[in-house]
């Protein structure tokens, strides 16, 4: 008996190395052993567990190269379609990626002609863009040098995808898959799946889960999760200079402030009471009070013959000044104060940028502006000099969005280098660098509090930083596809995301789930902003719409997802411009600006 | 904007009929291929033309490799380290990941330096602003005269000492 293991066990081995071409182990296996090795092997006779045995006879018995994989995942994919409803739902999200997988399979095994019958077959079966997309550039591998630049399949195969089921689920598959002797999906999915058993279904899966989506870090996520955000706004004393008037009543104040308050983790600046960065006292008293009876208005600048030239705009959080970008390097801009503010004349072209100029940023107090351009440069403008005055070189390729902090001094701004930067406005270098995300960094916003900046990316996830140290405290996806602008509420606890097939998500900051998703526009969502008091948000985007938003409602549901009716308050439509720039003053008036194409 | 792409044969037909160069035909076949539906005969062109001269590039260089390792033909070790060495000179692309996160690592490990009170904006050292002189004054001639009789400084520094 013990003879016949050793031999068994061995010609195991052995011809597990042949099949993995370990040809140097195999032959000094072969040249060590003094026992003769014959070339057949057949059924082993022996008296282990039935079980094992079966196992080892599917691993051994199985010769590649007569299996069709093509045929296999047939099988596979129409068990999963003919299961029980709640089976279905749970082993769908199997069948996109155990197809990629078994393609990369089939392309380590330089199993070519297979490889690409496979997709052939079965791409077409998936509609969605983010899977579409990852399908097209694994077609572009056909050999297997190729794998290693291809990013999707790199993506794919550094990380396990990871498969919530439940038991009952897992073992019908496990049974169905043994039954069928379909081993090398089986051992496809043990290789590259990471199965977890779930004992209740969380309801924001099931959501994700009934349509494929491309590459996620899902257990990145979960890990994040366990960060504790602070996402409450700052006080007032940490951004104003108190004079000695208000000293005395600090003490009070600071006996009474609880625990949760938010202290700033990066040095602010601070004011004194009037500076132009500031809210004034006339901001906050003539302020605009707006209710879902009362919803605002809109002011809408049209700007007409930009052929199509124009990617950016910015208005200043007063309303007075307007900032464009154009493709053509060029930026204008408008101060309302001098030419009134209904019909904006003037708009000298500031000349500094060597490439398209794609985002622009005004600073509180509105004497400053910031732009970023495809030159990988990050340039301050002073709009009373009219000239450009620093330049802050650190991405070398296009810069797709900067943005002023809310106190000023700070700004960040993100690239096609897949990072985000902190940078002062004093250093041409950045102070932090935001690196985690698998594609551009496409929007950069700043949290209310000055701790934390969001950034949302085209591999459809966003991330929360921790200005501090740098680090993702939060990551929040995964999106339906790439993320086109980004909005904190003033509170700080909800993030809201426009995506780029016109769908709006809205996200809880602390506890990293996703309140509700919206199909807001039938067009990328280009700008968002939320009112003062928290009650709108705005939405404008390329099908010539502005929508209204009414926020509060969603503390309350539970669904996830909200249809439009009950969040749409109102709607602007406008003759045919694209909206590039939405933003709510400080004394909560809605102004909007666009491009007549 | 877009044009179809027209065939020549069947715009030209008193010309005489020109027979599309293959490397057009591959071309057109490699744009049909990734998605790109209608494109202008000028795109294939100016695509041919890169091909044509990337291929002279690689094989220049390989063919400096395989003299290197005194070899007189040109093998696809060679190519393939062309291939490679061009590539991080003509297409750069964002460094890969691991490069990336190693970099925010050592970057974020520097402590924020501290802001003070001010109105208004900082801006960088005088070197870092656009706004400073990049340039030099000339003394007239009748200074340069003076001062070479008494002192024998030239005026170059004489300019800098005012500044």
């Amino acid at each position: 008996m013990p003879n016949d293991l050793d031999s068994f066990l061995f010609r195991f081995v052995l011809e597990y190395l042949q099949r993995k071409g370990y040809k140097g182990a195999a032959d000094a296996l072969k040249s060590e052993s003094k026992a003769e090795i014959s070339e057949h092997f057949h059924n082993p006779s022996l008296d282990i567990d039935d079980h094992v045995r079966n196992f080892l006879e599917i691993f051994l018995n199985v010769r590649e190269e007569e299996k069709s994989l093509s045929e296999d995942y047939a099988k596979v994919y129409r068990w999963i379609d003919g299961c029980l409803e709640v089976v279905r739902v749970e082993l769908g999200q199997l069948a996109y990626p155990l197809l990629v997988y078994l393609f990369l399979d089939l392309i380590r095994r330089e199993r070519y002609e297979e490889s690409q019958k496979l997709l052939d077959d079965w791409a077409s079966k998936f509609s969605e863009q983010s899977v579409r997309e990852e399908l097209f550039s694994l077609k572009g591998v056909r050999k297997r040098e190729q794998l290693n630049e291809n990013l999707v399949a790199q993506l794919y195969l550094k990380h396990r995808k990871d498969v919530f089921v439940s038991q009952y689920a897992f073992e019908l598959l496990c049974d169905f898959l043994v039954e069928h002797r379909l081993t090398c999906v089986f051992r496809c999915l043990m290789e590259h799946f990471h199965i977890r058993i779930e004992k209740v279904s969380q309801v924001e899966f099931s959501e994700d889960l009934k349509h494929s989506i491309g590459f996620f870090p899902f257990r990145e996520s979960e890990e994040l999760r366990k960060n504790d955000v602070r996402w409450k706004p700052l006080k007032e004393s940490d951004y104003i200079v108190q004079t000695s008037s208000l000293e005395s009543s600090t003490p009070l104040e600071s006996t009474m402030t609880d625990k949760e308050d938010v202290q700033p983790s990066i040095p602010l600046p601070k004011y004194p009471l009037g500076a132009a960065v500031l809210e004034t006292e006339d901001d906050k008293m003539r302020r605009v009070s707006l209710g879902v009876e009362s919803p605002p208005s809109a002011l809408m600048y049209t700007f007409s013959n930009t052929y199509d030239e124009m990617n950016c705009l910015d208005i200043s959080f007063d309303g007075s000044v307007i900032v464009a970008g154009f493709s053509d390097s060029f930026i204008r801009f408008w101060d309302g104060k001098e030419c009134g503010q209904y019909r904006l004349i003037g708009g000298k072209p500031l000349i500094g940028h060597s490439g398209s100029v794609y985002s622009v940023s005004l600073s509180p107090c509105g004497r400053f502006f910031l732009s970023s351009s495809e030159d990988g440069t990050i340039r301050l403008w002073s709009t009373k000099l009219e000239r450009d005055l620093v330049v802050y070189k650190g991405h070398l390729f296009p810069v797709w969005s900067v943005e002023f902090s809310p106190l000023s001094h700070y700004f960040i701004s993100g690239g096609h280098d897949r990072l985000g930067r902190l940078w002062t406005t004093d250093r041409i270098f950045p102070l932090r660098l935001f690196g985690g995300h698998y594609s551009d960094v496409e929007v950069m916003r700043w949290h209310p509090n000055c701790c934390y900046v969001a950034s949302g990316s085209s591999d459809r996830s966003s991330r929360l930083w921790d200005l501090r140290d740098g680090n993702s405290v939060r990551l929040f996806g995964p999106h339906t596809a790439s993320v086109c602008s980004m909005a904190f509420s003033n509170d700080g606890k909800k993030l809201v995301v426009g995506l780029e097939n016109g769908q709006i998500e809205f996200w809880d900051i602390a506890q990293g789930r996703r309140y509700s998703r919206v199909e807001g526009h039938k067009g990328p969502v280009w700008c968002l902003d939320v009112s003062k008091d928290d009650i709108f948000f705005a939405s404008g985007s390329s099908d010539c719409f502005v929508h209204l938003w009414n926020v509060t409602a969603l503390d309350h549901s539970l669904q996830s997802t909200v249809s439009k009716d009950q969040l749409l308050v109102k709607s602007f439509q406008t003759k045919d411009s694209a909206v590039y720039c939405t933003r709510f003053s400080r004394k909560n008036l809605l102004l909007v600006a666009g491009a007549a194409l | 904007m877009a044009y179809e792409y027209a065939n020549n044969n069947n715009n030209n037909e008193e010309e005489q009929v020109v027979a599309e160069p293959e490397d057009a035909k591959a071309v057109a076949n490699i744009l049909k291929a990734v998605g790109v539906e209608s494109f202008d005969t000028r795109v294939v062109a100016q695509l041919v033309e890169f091909v044509y001269k990337y291929i002279g590039e690689v094989l220049e260089l390989s063919k400096t490799f395989a003299e290197y390792a005194q070899r007189e033909e040109i093998r696809t070790d060679d190519v393939k380290l062309a291939i490679s060495s061009l590539l991080s000179k003509s297409f750069t692309q964002p460094p890969s990941r691991d490069i990336l996160l190693e970099l925010c690592r050592e970057r974020n490990a520097v402590p924020l330096p501290p802001v003070e009170t001010y109105v208004g904006i900082q801006l960088p050292s005088k070197e870092f602003q656009l706004t400073t002189r990049n340039y030099q004054l000339k003394t007239t001639r009748e200074n340069l005269s003076m001062e070479q009789d008494t002192t024998g400084n030239t005026s170059l520094e004489d300019s800098q000492q005012q500044e």
